[in-house]
């Protein structure tokens, strides 16, 4: 969410002119002009009453959809407005510039796993520990890392305030970590590959109801795409490329994911964690405050993060880079999935076609099924042996 | 011998094709081509998914990307170092 801001927030309401210019403009921003900004992000998702991609002009999409992820409002402009006249743009398509009129979205909460698997949260968390309980790392070198700090401490490592659309944290629920863990349990049946800083598993409600087969058919799902696009020239051999099981697989996925959407489930907080991975991932890749006073100024975002975590004593994972590299384009296949896109046969071709379709995702598939097979230790690329 | 000239030899004993091979090969080349160029369009769904794919991607285009960009999936890494 953070990282796509920038494209969108402009200085008036005429013509799209950049707010965030340079975009590290937004680490300046009081927490809660940053807070203004989360809630008038969700304000401008799918459907707008202006704009409706795929409705056809009917009604809107069912709740828990891509193009209608919640009907729940957050605080209106009136009331939490935006600064000094700034003014939040949407995308209309590819070949248009941002709009008044246009719509947003936010990754998947796959994207929030990824990014959180390389364990920067716990990383910024003994940053912001260390910073606020002593000089262990030095003083923070100027206004604007004071400013990092305190929006940071502000929005997430605290209670959010309550009425905003990212407050997902209460009596019942007081744990953000063990919130974000059930999540991706319920959606992913997935776990964190961390646990707790004393490295014990990390304690946190599992739901009954939980896409505990996710895994398998994505593994699967990415092996026979990975035949189409071995497969997808070949002229002199046979074809083994089976569009029926990979729209199957596909369907598998949509119905698993949309269950666990029904009405306008895990939006919020999806949106919520989503946001604040964005955050440190956006940290990262840009010349942002902290990393000065960190001396953080290797190249690439997880060298950055290991070069943090080795200040703070917590080591980052070492498969980072595929964590990194992996989080945007999982997060635009599953929603693409959720939209039931693939659930027809025919429409399976552009996943590993690149020649007749080449604005595809056939080469987001490469890099998913890479760092897939880097991440988890189990190579999709290989056949499966039948055995007698 | 010029670096690229041709050195292919004829084959010792080899002759040229009569009349009636070499019709026959072009007219398996035209055959060929024209299959080609008559050959189905790709499936309209499949397309459509291709640009659906395509608007999800400009929606989600993080910053420093660049506009109406149909570039290769691969993320942005680098853009601090691109800064310097």
């Amino acid at each position: 969410m953070f990282r796509q801001l920038p494209n969108y927030l402009s200085t008036g309401n005429d013509v799209f002119s950049p707010a965030l210019n340079p975009v590290t403009e937004l680490f300046d921003r009081h927490p809660l002009d940053v807070a203004s900004y989360l809630e008038a992000y969700w304000d401008r998702r799918l459907p707008q009453s202006s704009f409706s991609p795929g409705t056809g002009g009917l009604s809107a999409p069912p709740l828990g959809h891509p193009n209608n992820r919640s009907e729940e409002d957050s605080l209106p402009l009136s009331r939490l407005p935006l600064p000094n006249g700034e003014a939040l743009f949407g995308f209309v398509n590819r070949s248009s510039p941002p709009s008044l009129g246009g719509f947003l979205r936010w990754d998947h909460l796959i994207y929030a796993y990824m990014i959180e698997n390389t364990r920067v949260y716990e990383i910024f968390r003994r940053v912001v520990h260390e910073y606020r309980h002593g000089e262990k790392l030095g003083a923070p070198i100027d206004a604007s890392t004071q400013n990092w700090l305190r929006i940071t401490e502000e929005l997430f490592y605290s209670d959010t305030a309550p009425f905003l659309i990212t407050n997902v944290a209460s009596h019942i629920r007081s744990d953000l970590r063990a919130s974000r863990r059930n999540a991706y349990q319920r959606m992913f049946g997935m776990d964190l590959n961390h646990g707790g800083e004393d490295g014990k598993p990390y304690p946190y409600i599992k739901a009954e109801a939980a896409n505990s087969e996710f895994v398998a058919t994505f593994e699967e799902f990415l092996r026979e795409v990975w035949v189409g696009i071995t497969y997808v020239g070949a002229t002199a051999s046979s074809n083994p490329t089976d569009d029926s099981k990979i729209s199957e697989l596909a369907e598998k996925m949509h119905d698993m994911l949309r269950s666990r959407r029904q009405s306008g489930n895990l939006s919020r907080e999806e949106y919520a964690f989503v946001a604040m991975m964005s955050w440190f991932h956006m940290t990262l890749e840009l010349d942002s405050p902290i990393l000065r006073s960190l001396r953080a100024d290797a190249t690439g975002v997880e060298n950055r993060l290991f070069q943090i975590a080795g200040r703070v004593g917590l080591p980052a994972h070492g498969l980072s880079k595929s964590f990194f590299d992996i989080a945007d384009p999982i997060s635009r296949l599953l929603i693409q999935i959720e939209l039931g896109t693939y659930n027809d046969a025919t429409a399976v071709r552009a996943l590993y076609d690149r020649d007749s379709f080449p604005t595809g995702p056939e080469s987001d598939m490469r890099s998913i099924i890479t760092h897939w097979t880097a991440i988890t230790g189990r190579d999709v690329k290989a056949r499966k042996v039948a055995t007698n | 011998m010029a670096k690229n000239e041709q050195t292919t030899q004829k084959a010792a004993g080899a002759e040229a094709l009569d009349a009636n091979s070499q019709a026959l090969i072009a007219a398996l080349t035209a055959a060929i081509l024209s299959s080609r160029q008559n050959a189905a369009p790709p499936d309209q769904d499949a397309t459509d998914a291709a640009a659906e794919y395509a608007e999800i991607k400009g929606a989600l285009r993080t910053f420093g990307e660049p506009f109406n960009s149909a570039s290769s999936g691969f993320p942005r890494r680098n853009a601090k170092a691109q800064e310097y």
